[in-house]
Protein backbone atom coordinates (compact mmCIF):
# COMPACT_ATOMS: atom_id res chain seq x y z
CA UNK A 1 0.00 0.00 0.00
CA UNK A 2 2.89 2.47 0.93
CA UNK A 3 4.34 2.01 -2.63
CA UNK A 4 0.85 2.46 -4.11
CA UNK A 5 0.51 6.14 -1.81
CA UNK A 6 4.25 6.64 -2.50
CA UNK A 7 3.96 6.28 -6.28
CA UNK A 8 0.81 8.52 -6.65
CA UNK A 9 2.55 10.98 -4.01
CA UNK A 10 5.80 11.23 -6.32
CA UNK A 11 4.04 11.20 -10.01
CA UNK A 12 1.77 14.26 -8.18
CA UNK A 13 4.61 16.44 -7.22
CA UNK A 14 6.27 15.49 -10.97
CA UNK A 15 3.20 16.99 -12.14
CA UNK A 16 2.97 20.09 -10.01
CA UNK A 17 6.64 20.21 -11.14
CA UNK A 18 5.74 20.67 -14.78
CA UNK A 19 3.76 23.53 -13.78
CA UNK A 20 1.38 24.13 -16.78
CA UNK A 21 4.17 22.64 -19.36
CA UNK A 22 2.74 18.91 -19.30
CA UNK A 23 2.03 18.95 -23.16
CA UNK A 24 5.73 19.42 -23.45
CA UNK A 25 6.26 16.03 -21.54
CA UNK A 26 3.66 13.76 -23.59
CA UNK A 27 4.75 11.41 -26.02
CA UNK A 28 2.88 8.20 -26.27
CA UNK A 29 4.76 6.76 -29.05
CA UNK A 30 8.15 7.70 -27.00
CA UNK A 31 6.42 5.73 -23.93
CA UNK A 32 5.25 2.96 -25.45
CA UNK A 33 8.48 2.50 -27.76
CA UNK A 34 10.30 2.48 -24.01
CA UNK A 35 7.77 0.34 -22.32
CA UNK A 36 6.96 -2.32 -24.84
CA UNK A 37 10.14 -3.82 -25.20
CA UNK A 38 11.24 -3.65 -21.48
CA UNK A 39 7.91 -5.82 -20.59
CA UNK A 40 8.59 -7.94 -23.16
CA UNK A 41 11.91 -8.67 -22.71
CA UNK A 42 10.73 -9.22 -18.84
CA UNK A 43 8.34 -11.61 -19.67
CA UNK A 44 10.82 -13.62 -21.61
CA UNK A 45 13.34 -13.37 -18.83
CA UNK A 46 10.36 -14.76 -16.17
CA UNK A 47 7.85 -16.18 -17.82
CA UNK A 48 4.77 -13.77 -18.59
CA UNK A 49 3.38 -14.94 -14.93
CA UNK A 50 6.02 -14.44 -12.93
CA UNK A 51 6.83 -10.73 -14.31
CA UNK A 52 3.64 -9.63 -13.51
CA UNK A 53 3.63 -11.41 -10.19
CA UNK A 54 7.23 -9.73 -9.66
CA UNK A 55 4.88 -6.59 -10.63
CA UNK A 56 2.37 -7.00 -8.01
CA UNK A 57 4.45 -7.78 -5.39
CA UNK A 58 5.75 -4.39 -4.16
CA UNK A 59 1.64 -3.61 -3.91
CA UNK A 60 1.51 -6.21 -1.53
CA UNK A 61 2.54 -6.31 2.44
CA UNK A 62 3.72 -9.57 2.63
CA UNK A 63 5.88 -12.21 0.50
CA UNK A 64 8.07 -15.28 0.91
CA UNK A 65 11.42 -14.72 1.06
CA UNK A 66 12.14 -16.42 -2.82
CA UNK A 67 9.63 -15.09 -4.20
CA UNK A 68 10.84 -11.17 -3.29
CA UNK A 69 14.45 -11.71 -4.24
CA UNK A 70 12.92 -13.24 -7.83
CA UNK A 71 10.94 -10.15 -7.83
CA UNK A 72 13.81 -7.93 -7.30
CA UNK A 73 15.94 -9.30 -10.03
CA UNK A 74 12.64 -9.10 -12.30
CA UNK A 75 12.40 -5.59 -11.36
CA UNK A 76 16.01 -4.62 -11.52
CA UNK A 77 16.33 -5.92 -15.22
CA UNK A 78 13.13 -4.17 -16.23
CA UNK A 79 14.50 -1.27 -14.76
CA UNK A 80 17.87 -1.13 -16.75
CA UNK A 81 16.16 -2.26 -19.73
CA UNK A 82 13.73 0.99 -19.53
CA UNK A 83 16.88 3.33 -19.06
CA UNK A 84 18.63 1.72 -21.84
CA UNK A 85 15.45 1.87 -23.85
CA UNK A 86 14.95 5.54 -23.17
CA UNK A 87 18.73 6.34 -24.22
CA UNK A 88 18.01 4.44 -27.44
CA UNK A 89 15.30 6.27 -28.23
CA UNK A 90 17.07 9.75 -27.47
CA UNK A 91 19.67 8.40 -29.59
CA UNK A 92 17.24 7.83 -32.81
CA UNK A 93 15.66 10.86 -32.48
CA UNK A 94 19.09 12.33 -31.99
CA UNK A 95 20.17 10.95 -34.70
CA UNK A 96 17.67 11.67 -37.00
CA UNK A 97 17.49 15.61 -35.82
CA UNK A 98 21.04 15.99 -36.41
CA UNK A 99 21.36 14.70 -39.41
CA UNK A 100 18.68 16.83 -41.26
CA UNK A 101 18.36 19.80 -39.53
CA UNK A 102 19.67 22.87 -41.74
CA UNK A 103 19.49 25.59 -39.38
CA UNK A 104 20.78 25.33 -35.56
CA UNK A 105 17.38 26.95 -34.45
CA UNK A 106 15.56 23.95 -35.33
CA UNK A 107 17.65 21.91 -32.95
CA UNK A 108 16.20 23.00 -29.30
CA UNK A 109 12.20 21.79 -29.47
CA UNK A 110 13.24 19.02 -31.52
CA UNK A 111 15.88 17.41 -29.14
CA UNK A 112 13.03 18.50 -26.27
CA UNK A 113 10.80 15.40 -28.08
CA UNK A 114 13.92 13.21 -28.43
CA UNK A 115 14.78 13.76 -24.74
CA UNK A 116 11.63 12.99 -23.69
CA UNK A 117 12.32 8.91 -24.06
CA UNK A 118 15.53 9.44 -22.07
CA UNK A 119 12.80 10.97 -19.24
CA UNK A 120 10.11 8.18 -19.59
CA UNK A 121 13.09 5.62 -19.56
CA UNK A 122 14.69 7.71 -16.32
CA UNK A 123 10.87 7.86 -14.05
CA UNK A 124 10.58 3.95 -15.13
CA UNK A 125 14.16 3.41 -13.10
CA UNK A 126 13.26 5.25 -10.40
CA UNK A 127 9.92 3.78 -9.82
CA UNK A 128 12.24 0.27 -10.39
CA UNK A 129 14.64 1.13 -7.62
CA UNK A 130 11.78 2.35 -5.46
CA UNK A 131 10.28 -1.17 -6.15
CA UNK A 132 13.34 -3.08 -5.24
CA UNK A 133 14.47 -1.01 -2.09
CA UNK A 134 10.45 -1.74 -0.86
CA UNK A 135 10.96 -5.49 -1.84
CA UNK A 136 14.21 -5.72 0.09
CA UNK A 137 12.70 -4.69 3.33
CA UNK A 138 9.92 -6.88 2.36
CA UNK A 139 11.91 -10.22 2.23
CA UNK A 140 13.96 -8.81 5.37
CA UNK A 141 10.71 -9.02 7.04
CA UNK B 1 9.68 -16.06 -25.83
CA UNK B 2 12.74 -14.51 -26.15
CA UNK B 3 12.64 -14.33 -29.56
CA UNK B 4 8.97 -12.74 -29.90
CA UNK B 5 10.74 -10.15 -27.80
CA UNK B 6 14.22 -9.48 -29.50
CA UNK B 7 11.52 -9.21 -32.90
CA UNK B 8 8.91 -6.60 -30.98
CA UNK B 9 12.35 -4.91 -29.44
CA UNK B 10 13.53 -4.56 -33.44
CA UNK B 11 10.14 -3.68 -34.71
CA UNK B 12 9.54 -0.91 -32.11
CA UNK B 13 13.12 0.50 -33.43
CA UNK B 14 12.05 0.32 -36.86
CA UNK B 15 9.09 1.92 -36.45
CA UNK B 16 10.77 4.75 -34.15
CA UNK B 17 13.61 5.07 -37.05
CA UNK B 18 11.24 5.66 -39.90
CA UNK B 19 7.85 6.51 -38.88
CA UNK B 20 6.29 10.47 -38.33
CA UNK B 21 3.45 9.60 -35.45
CA UNK B 22 2.28 13.43 -36.11
CA UNK B 23 2.68 13.28 -40.01
CA UNK B 24 1.50 9.73 -40.20
CA UNK B 25 3.64 8.69 -42.69
CA UNK B 26 6.48 6.42 -43.46
CA UNK B 27 10.04 7.74 -44.26
CA UNK B 28 12.23 3.90 -45.03
CA UNK B 29 15.01 6.33 -46.38
CA UNK B 30 15.68 6.87 -42.65
CA UNK B 31 17.20 4.13 -42.30
CA UNK B 32 19.98 4.40 -44.54
CA UNK B 33 21.31 7.32 -41.40
CA UNK B 34 21.65 4.91 -39.35
CA UNK B 35 23.74 2.65 -42.12
CA UNK B 36 27.60 3.41 -40.82
CA UNK B 37 29.84 0.42 -41.95
CA UNK B 38 32.43 1.67 -40.33
CA UNK B 39 30.51 2.73 -36.51
CA UNK B 40 28.89 -1.05 -36.86
CA UNK B 41 32.05 -2.96 -37.81
CA UNK B 42 34.20 -1.20 -34.90
CA UNK B 43 31.22 -2.09 -32.38
CA UNK B 44 30.45 -5.50 -33.39
CA UNK B 45 33.82 -6.82 -34.06
CA UNK B 46 35.94 -4.90 -31.40
CA UNK B 47 32.81 -6.05 -28.87
CA UNK B 48 32.17 -9.59 -29.98
CA UNK B 49 36.03 -10.37 -30.53
CA UNK B 50 36.91 -8.86 -26.56
CA UNK B 51 33.79 -10.70 -25.33
CA UNK B 52 34.91 -14.14 -27.05
CA UNK B 53 38.37 -13.98 -25.83
CA UNK B 54 36.69 -13.06 -22.19
CA UNK B 55 34.73 -15.98 -22.55
CA UNK B 56 36.48 -18.39 -23.76
CA UNK B 57 39.26 -17.98 -20.90
CA UNK B 58 35.80 -19.66 -18.67
CA UNK B 59 35.30 -22.86 -19.76
CA UNK B 60 32.10 -23.31 -17.12
CA UNK B 61 29.32 -21.28 -17.85
CA UNK B 62 31.03 -19.86 -21.62
CA UNK B 63 27.56 -18.73 -22.65
CA UNK B 64 26.53 -17.07 -19.65
CA UNK B 65 30.14 -15.31 -19.68
CA UNK B 66 29.93 -14.56 -23.33
CA UNK B 67 26.67 -12.38 -22.95
CA UNK B 68 27.71 -10.71 -20.03
CA UNK B 69 30.99 -9.40 -21.78
CA UNK B 70 29.05 -8.81 -24.69
CA UNK B 71 26.70 -6.58 -22.71
CA UNK B 72 29.24 -4.40 -20.77
CA UNK B 73 32.04 -4.39 -23.79
CA UNK B 74 29.66 -3.26 -26.27
CA UNK B 75 28.75 0.10 -24.48
CA UNK B 76 32.56 0.98 -23.67
CA UNK B 77 33.27 0.38 -27.08
CA UNK B 78 30.15 2.24 -28.79
CA UNK B 79 31.16 4.90 -25.64
CA UNK B 80 34.79 5.41 -27.67
CA UNK B 81 33.31 5.78 -30.96
CA UNK B 82 30.85 8.77 -29.48
CA UNK B 83 33.27 10.28 -27.62
CA UNK B 84 35.33 10.30 -31.06
CA UNK B 85 32.18 12.04 -32.63
CA UNK B 86 32.28 14.63 -29.91
CA UNK B 87 35.48 15.30 -30.27
CA UNK B 88 35.37 15.79 -33.83
CA UNK B 89 32.37 18.62 -33.44
CA UNK B 90 34.29 20.14 -30.51
CA UNK B 91 36.75 21.14 -33.54
CA UNK B 92 34.49 22.22 -36.00
CA UNK B 93 32.17 24.69 -33.59
CA UNK B 94 33.03 27.64 -35.75
CA UNK B 95 31.29 25.70 -38.31
CA UNK B 96 27.48 25.05 -37.29
CA UNK B 97 27.09 23.14 -40.79
CA UNK B 98 29.78 20.43 -39.36
CA UNK B 99 28.59 19.98 -35.69
CA UNK B 100 25.10 18.01 -36.27
CA UNK B 101 26.45 15.18 -38.90
CA UNK B 102 29.71 14.85 -36.57
CA UNK B 103 27.56 14.60 -33.57
CA UNK B 104 25.39 11.92 -35.64
CA UNK B 105 28.36 9.92 -36.66
CA UNK B 106 29.92 9.61 -32.82
CA UNK B 107 25.88 8.75 -31.81
CA UNK B 108 24.97 6.13 -33.92
CA UNK B 109 28.18 3.80 -32.79
CA UNK B 110 26.53 4.16 -29.01
CA UNK B 111 23.00 3.28 -31.38
CA UNK B 112 24.68 0.27 -32.00
CA UNK B 113 26.37 -0.79 -28.84
CA UNK B 114 23.13 0.04 -26.77
CA UNK B 115 21.59 -1.98 -29.41
CA UNK B 116 23.96 -5.04 -28.61
CA UNK B 117 23.90 -4.34 -25.05
CA UNK B 118 20.09 -4.48 -24.73
CA UNK B 119 19.79 -8.22 -26.22
CA UNK B 120 22.79 -9.66 -24.83
CA UNK B 121 22.15 -7.39 -21.44
CA UNK B 122 18.20 -9.59 -22.05
CA UNK B 123 20.05 -12.96 -22.39
CA UNK B 124 22.08 -12.94 -19.48
CA UNK B 125 19.73 -11.80 -16.93
CA UNK B 126 17.52 -14.76 -18.56
CA UNK B 127 20.16 -17.85 -18.15
CA UNK B 128 20.52 -15.98 -14.51
CA UNK B 129 16.87 -16.23 -14.02
CA UNK B 130 16.67 -20.04 -14.88
CA UNK B 131 19.94 -20.69 -13.12
CA UNK B 132 17.94 -19.32 -9.87
CA UNK B 133 21.77 -17.56 -8.57
CA UNK B 134 21.95 -13.97 -6.59
CA UNK B 135 20.36 -11.10 -7.68
CA UNK B 136 23.40 -8.93 -6.83
CA UNK B 137 25.04 -9.57 -10.15
CA UNK B 138 22.45 -8.04 -12.11
CA UNK B 139 21.22 -5.26 -10.10
CA UNK B 140 24.24 -3.53 -9.13
CA UNK B 141 25.71 -3.51 -12.62
CA UNK B 142 23.56 -0.64 -13.70
CA UNK B 143 26.27 0.71 -16.42
CA UNK B 144 23.33 2.71 -18.63
CA UNK B 145 23.12 5.26 -15.93
CA UNK B 146 26.86 5.96 -16.87
CA UNK B 147 25.82 6.42 -20.11
CA UNK B 148 22.58 9.10 -19.47
CA UNK B 149 26.30 11.64 -19.81
CA UNK B 150 26.20 11.17 -23.30
CA UNK B 151 22.77 12.21 -24.10
CA UNK B 152 23.06 15.42 -21.86
CA UNK B 153 26.20 16.42 -22.82
CA UNK B 154 24.92 16.44 -26.87
CA UNK B 155 22.37 18.91 -25.60
CA UNK B 156 24.89 20.86 -23.85
CA UNK B 157 26.82 20.86 -27.52
CA UNK B 158 23.90 21.98 -28.85
CA UNK B 159 23.11 24.77 -26.49
CA UNK B 160 26.15 25.93 -27.01
CA UNK B 161 25.79 26.29 -30.65
CA UNK B 162 22.47 28.04 -29.58
CA UNK B 163 23.94 30.66 -27.62
CA UNK B 164 26.86 31.11 -29.92
CA UNK B 165 29.65 30.11 -27.92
Amino acid sequence: MWFGIGLFVFLALLIVGMAGNIRYFIDPFGFVMVLLPSVMFGMAIATPGGFLRAMALPFRRTAELAEAAQAMVVWGVFGQLCMAMGILGFLVGAVLLLQNASQPSELGPALGVAALTMFYGALLQLISLAARRLLQRISEG
Amino acid sequence: MMIAAVVVFVLVLLLSITLDVIALSVTPGNLALFFDTFSIAVVLMGALAWAGVTAWSKPAGRGQAFALALSVLALWVGAVGGLTGMIYSLHHLDNPAKIGPGLAEGLISLFFALLVHIVAYAFHARHQMQRGSAAASLTQRDYTWAFFAYPLMVIAMVLMVLAGL
